[in-house]
């Protein structure tokens, strides 16, 4: 107890207080004129730092052998350590990026549309983010509450530990240590488990899956599916789809392009893929092509319009 | 080193300035509150780093860095008073015209600079990590090379200090 005692104050800081006891400290005297005095610490702001100034007199200074052009920074950083490298052994990813701020204590990653991004949590456990997909969790307390709110698709390699939560709008996916996918788009979440043990619970029904199998939940039904793979093939560069409505995956195509798609929804099933790393017009040949009743044309710069014949 | 990434790649090096220099600099402006001092030894514990490329593993870049700017500041300054300039982030509702309210934030800013650099120095270092640049304790530990419990010990601490200032309402 005496133990706890000594750091008590930076446990309430951090969040890793129990509810109850952090709740009195927080409204004790000392909480109160705390909370106020660090508002004020919070609004300062470190003085500037002008890398590029600080590298031209370092490369003067140590003899360094490179022209300055020739070593650029590595990527523009926003902040050096959130900033993500999502080039992960043998994983072809292509534009790469992702923002990623913290805010109290809760960390946000997000990508664009073209982008896609590996983050690695608190406990090693790794994400890999899809285009235009967001997670949020939090940082403190971190090992004890492993819990992300998920939009969009990711796939996560999950270090043993505490029970780690998904959470979605459409549902819950659990798991210990494990890798899994997670896609919800649409109203529709599609999970899908290639090591160990995941729990879905969604739409009222639970389902523990192994590897190689999924579900799909969509309103309130669950169903499940199978799939020999070993990783998911986006993490690849190719989107694979399985009785999949084409407005679907043109919609994947403009989250993997950055194009817009003007369609009338066409809900033909398709089965097939197309790779990222090729052109607009090729994925477009590959999808459309599959369906007879359906032509596209480019309408603008990187707007097309799918049509029926 | 066979096999292990040699920093002495000049690209290499290149990304451990953009990841490491700012860490450095804030690390010894959290000790002397000297900016100026911070800059000058945070580019002096790269060009060491440079001068021994060829000898540093990439794992060890970093306590490298952290060790050399440490003896640097220890060589530098021995009992200087530490004063903290820090810049008041812009904000909307401070557009007040009345110049007595200026004073007041003057004022109170002044404090807080005063609480901060009356800190011991370490928990000064982990308080201003933690809050100045938003790490967590883990992030902290690993950084400084220290337990996460000698982080909340030091940050426990510095809020005990702090608590003990009554505010100038």
């Amino acid at each position: 107890m005496q133990q706890e005692d000594d750091m008590k104050w930076a446990k309430w800081l951090s969040g890793n207080l129990p509810k109850e006891e952090s709740d009195d400290l927080s409204q004790s005297e000392d909480g109160k004129q705390l909370q106020s005095f660090l508002q004020s610490v919070d609004k300062l702001e470190m003085p500037k730092l002008d890398e590029d100034l600080a590298w031209e007199s370092f490369v003067s200074k140590s003899g360094f052998p490179m022209k300055e052009e020739d070593v650029r920074p590595p990527t523009k950083v926003v902040s050096a350590r959130r900033w993500l490298w999502a080039v992960a052994a043998g994983v072809l990813l292509l534009a790469v990026g992702a923002w990623v701020f913290s805010l109290l204590g809760s960390t946000t990653v997000s990508t664009l549309y073209v982008e896609k991004a590996e983050h690695t949590l608190p406990d090693q456990s790794v994400i890999t983010l899809n285009s235009d997909s967001r997670i949020t969790y939090q940082t403190r307390g971190w090992e004890e509450n492993r819990l992300i709110e998920l939009s969009g698709e990711a796939y996560f390699e999950v270090e043993e530990g505490s029970t780690f939560r998904v959470k979605t709008e459409m549902g819950e996916v659990t798991v210990l240590g494990t890798s899994f996918n997670v896609r919800n788009r649409n109203q529709k979440l599609e999970v899908f488990c290639y090591t160990g043990k995941v729990r879905v619970s969604g739409a009222g029904n639970q389902s523990t899956l192994t590897p190689g199998e999924g579900v799909v939940v969509i309103q309130d039904e669950m169903k499940t599916m199978e799939d020999t793979a070993t990783k998911p093939s986006w993490t690849r560069g190719t989107s694979t789809f399985k009785n999949t409505p084409v407005y679907e995956v043109l919609e994947e195509i403009e989250r993997q392009f950055d194009v817009k798609i003007v369609h009338e929804n066409p809900d033909t099933l398709y089965n097939g893929g197309f790779p990222h790393e090729k052109s607009i017009e090729e994925a477009l040949n590959i999808v459309i092509q599959s369906i007879p009743t359906l032509t596209y044309k480019e309408t603008g710069p990187n707007t097309y319009r799918v049509y029926k014949k | 080193m066979e096999g292990a990434p040699n920093i002495s790649d000049p690209l290499l090096f290149r990304s451990l300035f953009t990841q490491y220099l700012g860490a450095i600099r804030n690390f010894i402006y959290y000790k002397c509150g000297d900016l100026q001092l911070a800059e000058d030894i945070a580019q002096e514990s790269f060009i060491r780093l440079w001068q021994h490329a060829d000898k540093v593993p990439e794992v060890k870049a970093k306590s490298f860095l952290y060790r050399v700017a440490n003896n640097l500041y220890l060589d530098q300054v021995k009992h200087q008073k530490v004063v903290l300039k820090f810049q008041q982030r812009p904000s909307k509702q401070q557009d007040s015209e009345d110049p007595a309210f200026h004073l007041e934030v003057q004022e109170y800013q002044a404090f807080i600079e005063r609480v901060i650099s009356e800190l011991p120095e370490k928990s000064r270092v982990v308080f201003l990590m933690n809050r100045m640049e938003g790490l967590t304790y883990q992030e902290i530990s690993d950084r400084l090379e220290i337990s996460v419990k000698a982080v909340e010990k030091r940050m426990h601490k510095a809020l005990i200090i702090i608590k003990k200032h009554k505010l100038p309402i």
